[in-house]
């Protein structure tokens, strides 16, 4: 059976951190609320080139955020699989540890896969086990990609 | 037989925190160093990768990452009248074992501690309240060394470690959201402070309000991705709530593993033997230099022995007194003649609080990270706190946590809610989401009875005696925690919780059994007078020159901190102390 895909749903988890600060049932509704809509807007986006030009500069900088877990360096899958050679790669197709959330998906990683999953990765395929929230900010994602494409050639 | 190996330059005994980093420090200028390590090496991926890191039962209640008490432990007694009996289970205090030590499992508190109430505290309070004040059956003392000249390695550490906070005490400037009181710092920490969740930021509100001085404790929980001098990569943290007690799935928090064992070997000359326990450090005919250690193959039992130009001890505390006493460095303490000096101030530390309910509040307990905590330290590095009135001698932080409501272990419940039965199970489901707690912590003033000897009864694994620890509180303790949870129930209230639990003033002995605190201090403990301590200032035996020991058991005291910042910071001043000083004239250093 597949599962996941973009236009699912984010799960509860970053709508429950989001609540970590509110203090009242009201507030933790209207915020639950506000969860939920940006999730739905989010799914839309995702795939949607966005108008403002990437910045792999600003990119290099995003990455710092993968860089304690995933190697650019072929073959490297010491915490994480390599991200040497992802665009165009099938995932769960290095010789990693991969959770059964990651073998059992059908995605093959490109621009559109990878912002979606960057964007929400427990929404996108529920259950991986890669310890990290997500890029909110789309522009952080459009950017991270950019060097990517670039630092990420064989 | 034991096998005889090839003469080496340094032999560190431990590769967990002070190892690691005395490795890193000492490597890469030519010295042959072997690290023997009792236990095994563990790697984020695949021991702490999710979902195996979640386990609670495996790693929070059967203590998985930690020492195994059925090859070696200690015995136990309150008092000398009493039997000592060895402790079978893991229960008061939580050791580690393994590559990186109890650093792997660490929270991540990363205190600095006191220039005066500290690092000179029997000359402090003498000054400040009088010779009398300090009684007769307390031998605090002075550390030898100075804060000032533990600055720079506290800096240090924080910034290999990835330490998140905000300072509050920038070259004698104060700073605006950090500890109002801490000493001064250099220069700001590395990382910002972590996100502040409920309970932390309901906690900081009342105490401002009642007039104290409310942060986020400094937490080697990396708050961003972080890159270190050495180049080290972090991941943020991930605010799981699996921290004390588990390895970092996301290389957020900062553990020897991850910050200083890969750039440590990354010298061909530092070699690194997992499950070798040693057993003895091995002296000359006279009983003045070490000559070797012995070790055993824990997997194999063939025993060896290792040459060195140097020893260095850097073994949990506990583990650094034994081997002490096991070898014969340094007199061992005698506690009704007073002399002696190894398993000397041993102290522990004593902590008390209260926990609040709201019937209108949800603290999502399940997330937080391992030192996400809002503390005020009024009245400990406050010098101004008047412990003449206060009638205790020490201090106190308090504070309320965020760390993680782990299932298992996290079920608060009102005062009156029955053990068990269908009316626990509606409160624990009901209050886990609606409570939080406000403790202290409070320091631990060595007294004359609490030490550690060698047991005269019970043997490990490796026929040897077990060490014997005598401990139990003393009116100045019970003093200064009945204090702290007083105030923490003020603050409480002040909150208007639904309900609060009280203080509970009573006077108990200790006991090994329910988890209290790994701050185990004292026994090998470091001075100015070889009389009273057993290594100098320099961390040298005062007895065989090339024998150091590193750790919290040099500390002559217990803070209200946690150890752990002292603890990096003496190591990264020891390895610069036998790089420009020891290893150009080997000999004693005072």
């Amino acid at each position: 059976m597949k599962r996941s895909g973009p236009l699912h749903l984010p799960r509860t988890r970053s709508m429950v951190r989001s609540t970590l600060r509110s203090s009242s049932a009201a507030a933790c509704f209207a915020i639950l609320a506000g969860g939920l809509v940006v999730g739905v807007l989010t799914g839309l986006v995702n795939g949607v080139p966005s108008a403002r030009a990437a910045d792999a500069k600003n990119g290099k900088a995003v990455f710092e955020k993968c860089a304690a877990c995933h190697s650019l360096e072929p073959n490297k899958n010491d915490d994480a699989p390599t991200l040497a050679g992802i665009f165009g790669r099938k995932i769960a197709a290095e010789d990693f540890r991969y959770s059964n959330a990651m073998k059992r998906s059908d995605v093959t990683w490109d621009e559109h896969t990878l912002d979606a999953f960057l964007g929400d990765p427990q929404g996108f395929i529920p259950g991986n086990r890669m310890p990290f929230d997500g890029l909110k900010e789309k522009a952080d994602r459009d950017d991270l990609l950019e060097y990517l494409k670039e630092a990420t050639k064989n | 037989m034991a096998t005889e190996l090839k003469e080496v330059d340094v032999v560190l005994v431990g590769f967990g925190l002070t190892g690691a980093i005395l490795a890193r420090e000492l490597g890469g200028r030519g010295l042959k160093i072997v690290a023997l390590e009792r236990g095994i090496r563990r790697e984020t991926n695949p021991d702490f990768a999710v979902p195996r890191i979640r386990d609670e039962l495996r790693y929070a209640q059967r203590t998985d990452l930690m020492m195994d008490t059925s090859r070696d432990t200690i015995t136990f007694r309150h008092r000398l009248t009493e039997p000592a009996l060895p402790m079978r289970r893991l229960g008061a205090f939580l050791p580690g074992e393994g590559v990186g030590g109890a650093a792997v499992h660490w929270n991540g508190f990363a205190w600095r501690w006191l220039p005066n109430k500290d690092q000179r505290a029997r000359t402090f309070y003498e000054e400040r309240f009088g010779k009398s004040f300090i009684p007769a059956d307390m031998p605090l003392q002075d550390w030898g060394v100075t804060y000032d000249e533990l600055e720079p390695y506290y800096d240090k550490f924080e910034y290999a470690f990835a330490v998140s906070g905000k300072a509050g005490n920038i070259k004698g400037q104060k700073q605006e959201g950090g500890n109002f009181f801490e000493p001064a710092r250099q220069r700001e920490l590395p990382l910002p402070p972590l996100k502040d969740g409920l309970a932390t930021e309901l906690f900081a509100q009342a105490a401002r309000t009642m007039g104290y001085h409310p942060f986020l404790t400094p937490a080697a929980n990396a708050s961003q991705a972080y890159t270190s001098p050495d180049g080290v990569k972090f991941g943020a943290c991930q605010y799981c709530g699996h921290c004390e007690r588990f390895g970092c799935e996301a290389n957020a928090k900062g553990s020897p593993h991850i910050a200083v064992v890969p750039v440590a070997l990354r010298d061909p000359d530092v070699e690194l033997r997992t499950q070798s326990w040693v057993t003895k450090v091995n002296l000359d005919s006279a009983g003045k230099r070490a000559t070797s250690v012995t070790y055993t193959d824990v997997t194999t039992g063939a025993e060896y022995e290792q040459p060195a130009g140097l020893v260095v001890l850097c073994a949990y505390g506990l583990g650094n007194i034994h081997l002490m006493l096991l070898s014969n460095i340094g007199k061992p303490y005698d506690p009704v003649s007073g002399k002696g000096v190894v398993g000397k101030n041993y102290a522990y530390q004593v902590g008390g609080g209260v926990t609040l309910f709201f019937e209108d509040k949800a603290f999502n307990p399940f997330m937080g990270a391992g030192a996400l905590s809002s503390r005020i330290d009024d009245f400990h590095a406050n010098e101004n706190f008047d412990n003449a009135k206060a009638g205790f001698i020490g201090g106190g932080t308090i504070g309320s946590s965020s760390s993680g409501g782990r299932p298992i272990s996290y079920r608060p419940v009102p005062p009156g809610t029955p053990r068990w039965g269908s009316e626990w199970k509606r409160a624990t489901a009901k209050w886990y989401q609606r409570s939080m707690g406000i403790a202290g912590t409070s320091s631990n003033m060595p007294n004359r009875y609490c030490y550690c000897d060698l047991d005269p009864t019970y043997k490990n694994a490796f026929g040897q005696p077990l060490m014997r620890l005598t401990y139990n509180f003393t009116e100045n303790d019970f003093k200064t925690r009945d204090f702290m949870a007083q105030k923490a129930y003020e603050i409480g209230k002040s909150l208007n919780p639904t309900h609060i639990t009280t203080p509970d003033p009573r006077r108990e002995d200790f006991s090994l059994v329910p988890y209290q605190t790994t701050h185990n201090t004292g026994g090998t403990i470091m001075g100015l007078d070889r009389a009273t301590s057993v290594v100098n200032k320099y961390l040298q035996s005062w007895d065989v020159s090339n024998v150091f020991v590193v750790g919290a058991s040099c500390f002559p005291h217990n803070s209200a901190y946690n150890p752990t910042g002292p603890v990096a910071a003496l190591a990264y001043r020891l390895a610069d102390t036998i790089k420009d000083t020891y290893l150009k004239k080997p000999q004693s250093l005072v």
